[in-house]
């Protein structure tokens, strides 16, 4: 059930009313939350939801297991009590790697096996469709064990509340990833939706399946066009779809997001921010801390700072980096191109990081908009690998930026314009909140511009195509 | 775009009077401006929809066509015979596999009224999606083209227009729960059969894509530079292209795995022939000649092993299934292409006939 879809649209809406209009207890609510993911996350496969709610029962009991042992009985535990801690944590952390190893990278090492020495065909066990969302839900609940084990946060008294936290519908296919300490204490008391969550959802799911369902698809289009046949893609061509494919997947993972926060916000719930205008960032650091941000703050607790950090002296460091971006890669997608992908952005900070060093916290001497420029197409230029999923693709579409070949088709204004809007969108927002722009219009103008998304969403939903994210 | 602000989920002190009636002028300015909208587009339903509808060649050809088959009246001598294909059928002037079918079937003294289901693009989905109307014209027999290219682990994704979406408007509701499968992996969700059908029948299907074209119209009013230019991807269409790894093909891992028996278009092939031998046709599966091949990914198998499976799978008999991948030379196809020159059709319609015609005796 895509959000992009009817269905989702009739599924929202009859959750909405279930939820605000026909149950009053708490308890209740949460109880029929938790059924309504359950059976979002059917509707997709019957048979993985019980991949879910086990690995969510083990996590669940593994948590109060490693809580009791490690925290429950003195302060500190015991020796043993955190060793044992220790060995259910390692447990709890294959039992949810394993499964994701085996789902996602399963056929993947195998076919790697059978590229560098014969095999037989992928044997039917490990031709097994990935289960939606697995990278997403996994992370959740390795946060949630490890938080537990650190003591940052009791674990949940209550499976529900702990099983709608995995499961929660607007964020579990695609996130943003949650933590337990963001999302947990919601669970506690009742959530109240108030006037302005209600207009920002407004604003968020109108938003949202614009740039879904109007700019990304319409981008994607073109995209998908040069990607499939690079040697017959002009020069001016290849540079518009190397921004145009830059803005699609901005468009389309944060357009995901602004549905998903929307939908969350009409529930009462919040999601943490995932989006901070990624392509204003001035560095590839601050790029990763503007882009999926749930994920990099994720990697980024429960890695690279584990690995060492930036506390072990420079080559510590860039070992960090690199290991938690080429793992950052391969958690998108199992294929060499997202591990050259990471590997490329581990590249891009390591030698930030050594420039910066270098200048001891200097001011940068360089504008800011010629540091945006330069980011942005480093960024840019890193999408081709990802987008074009080989090696080969991606070199083909990089050779072309430089072929001089000509236009033989007419300019794609249009394209060209959605990027602008996307660029100026960006820009607007580093002087205002574009909410609070929205807030000053009337609210009969609101409504008339809510009408005309809906036409547009309708009109163009025909063609849409499916969320990027939806594949990691 | 914002942070979602802790305020808007929980008690805020300057909580706004008048909500009720916020909403209200919110709800009733959006209902008018829809109302406007759809007001407009439905008395301007015919001319909106005119270009798109013109533009379809599976409703001005394909289906007129099935639809003239249906209802003629037969002579008992005569035997309805159906072939499915997409563009491998067509051979050029005039050539098409069906019809060289039909001329050795008359040759043979088995006169035949052949209603070749065929367009460009066309797969077995589709050919699922047409089965009722097929089975209403009572066939004796009925020839169906498998495409190796979509029996791939991971297809091509089909170009946008090739999915003919709104051809879906055709399943029952049986057949679309069978389908629930291929269609989700085509992009479509159950209910979308159900409206287009309505779209139909309150006379408006294509009125969304005679509103996407009236933009690109309106685009180009102003001094024709515009025209075409968010069109980009319809144009370009038209381009043979190999398609590589697409994103898509990412995607297709959702739902589609290695297992020939649960690959969709296996899927589809096997309750295409379940139903057709439930109303007693005589099936034949044919797996068209190639000039290409493609080679196997590491851990995949070769194309002749996969064939046999998808057959295996489908529940055909060997007798059932014609594979004719290897059977002519790269000189009978059309430059680089798997396209046949005239004579190959007339080949694979003898080697169709030599396997079709002692069954239907």
């Amino acid at each position: 059930m895509p959000f992009n879809s009817l269905y989702f649209v009739i599924f929202l809406l009859a959750v909405l009313l279930v939820y605000h209009a026909a149950l009053a207890d708490w308890s209740w609510r949460k109880l029929f939350l938790l059924a309504a993911s359950w059976l979002f996350y059917a509707t997709w496969s019957p048979r993985f939801l019980l991949l879910l709610i086990a690995t969510t029962a083990i996590d669940y009991q593994l948590a109060r297991r490693i809580y009791h042992v490690r925290w429950g009985a003195a302060d500190p535990a015991p020796a043993a009590g955190r060793r044992r801690a220790r060995w259910l944590l390692v447990l709890s952390l294959t039992i949810n790697l394993g499964v994701l190893a085996f789902f996602k990278y399963g056929e993947f090492l195998y076919r790697t096996a059978a590229a560098l020495s014969p095999l037989p065909p992928v044997p039917r066990l490990l031709s097994i469709v990935v289960p939606l969302g697995i990278s997403f839900y996994t992370f959740h609940s390795i946060s949630y064990v490890i938080d537990t084990y650190r003591g940052v946060r009791p674990p949940s008294g209550s499976f529900t509340d702990f099983a709608l936290y995995v499961a929660f519908f607007p964020q579990l296919v695609a996130g943003p990833i949650t933590r337990w300490n963001f999302f947990g204490p919601q669970l506690e008391r009742e959530r109240r939706v108030e006037p302005a969550g209600i207009e920002a959802a407004l604003f968020l799911l109108a938003v949202g399946f614009l740039k879904k369902v109007v700019c990304a698809d319409s981008l994607g289009g073109f995209v998908d066009e040069v990607y499939a046949d690079p040697t017959g893609t002009s020069q001016v061509e290849a540079w518009v779809a190397l921004y145009a494919y830059a803005f699609q997947i901005y468009f389309d993972f944060s357009g995901y997001t602004d549905i998903a926060t929307g939908a969350a916000l009409l529930l009462g719930f919040r999601l943490p921010e995932n989006f901070r205008h990624p392509y204003l960032a001035e560095s590839p650091r601050e790029f990763w801390r503007r882009w999926h941000i749930s994920l990099s703050t994720w990697l980024r607790d429960y890695l690279y700072v584990p690995l060492g950090g930036s506390r072990r002296g420079p080559a510590r460091n860039v070992m960090s980096l690199m290991i938690t971006m080429l793992l950052g890669g391969l958690w998108h997608g199992a294929a060499w191109a997202f591990v050259l992908w990471g590997g490329y952005h581990g590249v891009l900070l390591a030698a930030h990081r050594l420039v910066s060093a270098r200048a001891s916290g200097a001011p940068p001497r360089t504008p800011a908009w010629l540091r945006r420029a330069v980011t942005f197409h480093l960024v840019a230029l890193g999408w081709v690998l990802f987008r074009a999923g080989s090696v080969a693709t991606a070199a083909a579409v990089l050779r072309q930026l430089w072929s001089g070949q000509p236009l033989p088709r007419p300019f794609p204004l249009g394209i060209v314009a959605l990027v602008l809007l996307g660029a100026a969108t960006h820009g607007l927002s580093l002087r205002r909140d574009l909410l609070e722009l929205w807030r000053r219009v009337p609210l009969a103008l609101q409504g008339a511009a809510y009408g005309l998304v809906i036409v547009l969403v309708g009109v163009f939903s025909a063609e849409s195509g499916r969320f990027i994210y939806f594949a990691f | 775009m914002l942070k979602a602000d802790a305020s808007y989920t929980s008690p805020s002190e300057d909580e706004r009077p008048g909500v009720a009636r916020r909403l209200l002028t919110l709800g009733l300015s959006c209902a008018v401006t829809l109302a406007v909208v759809l007001g407009w587009v439905w008395i301007d339903r015919q001319g909106v929809r005119l270009r798109p509808a013109l533009s379809d060649t599976m409703d001005t050809t394909v289906l007129p066509a099935l639809v003239r088959w249906r209802a003629r009246h037969r002579d008992p001598s005569v035997m309805g015979v159906v072939l499915f294909g997409d563009s491998r059928v067509d051979c050029l002037n005039g050539v098409t596999v069906g019809g060289a079918l039909a001329a050795r079937l008359r040759a043979n003294g088995r006169p035949a009224d052949l209603a070749e289901v065929a367009h460009p693009g066309l797969r077995p989905l589709q050919f699922y999606y047409l089965l009722d109307e097929v089975l209403a014209g009572a066939p004796a027999a009925a020839v169906v083209e498998v495409n190796p290219a979509y029996l791939w682990p991971r297809p091509p994704p089909p170009l946008r227009w090739a999915r003919f979406f709104n051809l879906s408007r055709e399943l029952s509701l049986r057949g679309a729960w069978r389908m629930r499968k291929p269609l989700a992996v085509d992009g479509l969700s159950l209910l979308d059969p159900f409206i287009y059908a309505l779209e139909e029948k309150l006379d408006l299907l294509y009125v969304a894509d005679g509103l996407r074209d009236g933009g690109q119209v309106l685009l180009g009013r102003p001094n024709g530079r515009f025209a075409g230019v968010l069109d980009w991807k319809r144009s370009a269409q038209d381009r043979l292209v190999i398609r590589g790894a697409l994103a898509e093909g990412a995607l297709f891992r959702r739902r589609v795995t290695g297992d020939v028996a649960a690959h969709p278009v296996t899927i589809v092939l096997r309750q295409l022939y379940r139903e057709l031998r439930q109303a007693g046709v005589e099936v034949l599966f044919y797996v068209p000649p190639q000039k290409v091949f493609e080679r196997p990914d590491p851990g995949e198998m070769a194309q002749s092993e996969r064939v046999e499976a998808v057959r295996a799978a489908i529940g055909a008999q060997p007798l059932e299934w014609l594979d004719l991948h290897a059977h002519l030379t790269p000189e009978a196809f059309r430059g680089f292409s798997q396209y046949l020159r005239p004579p190959g059709c007339e080949h694979v319609a003898d080697a169709i006939g030599d396997v079709l015609i002692p069954r239907l005796r």
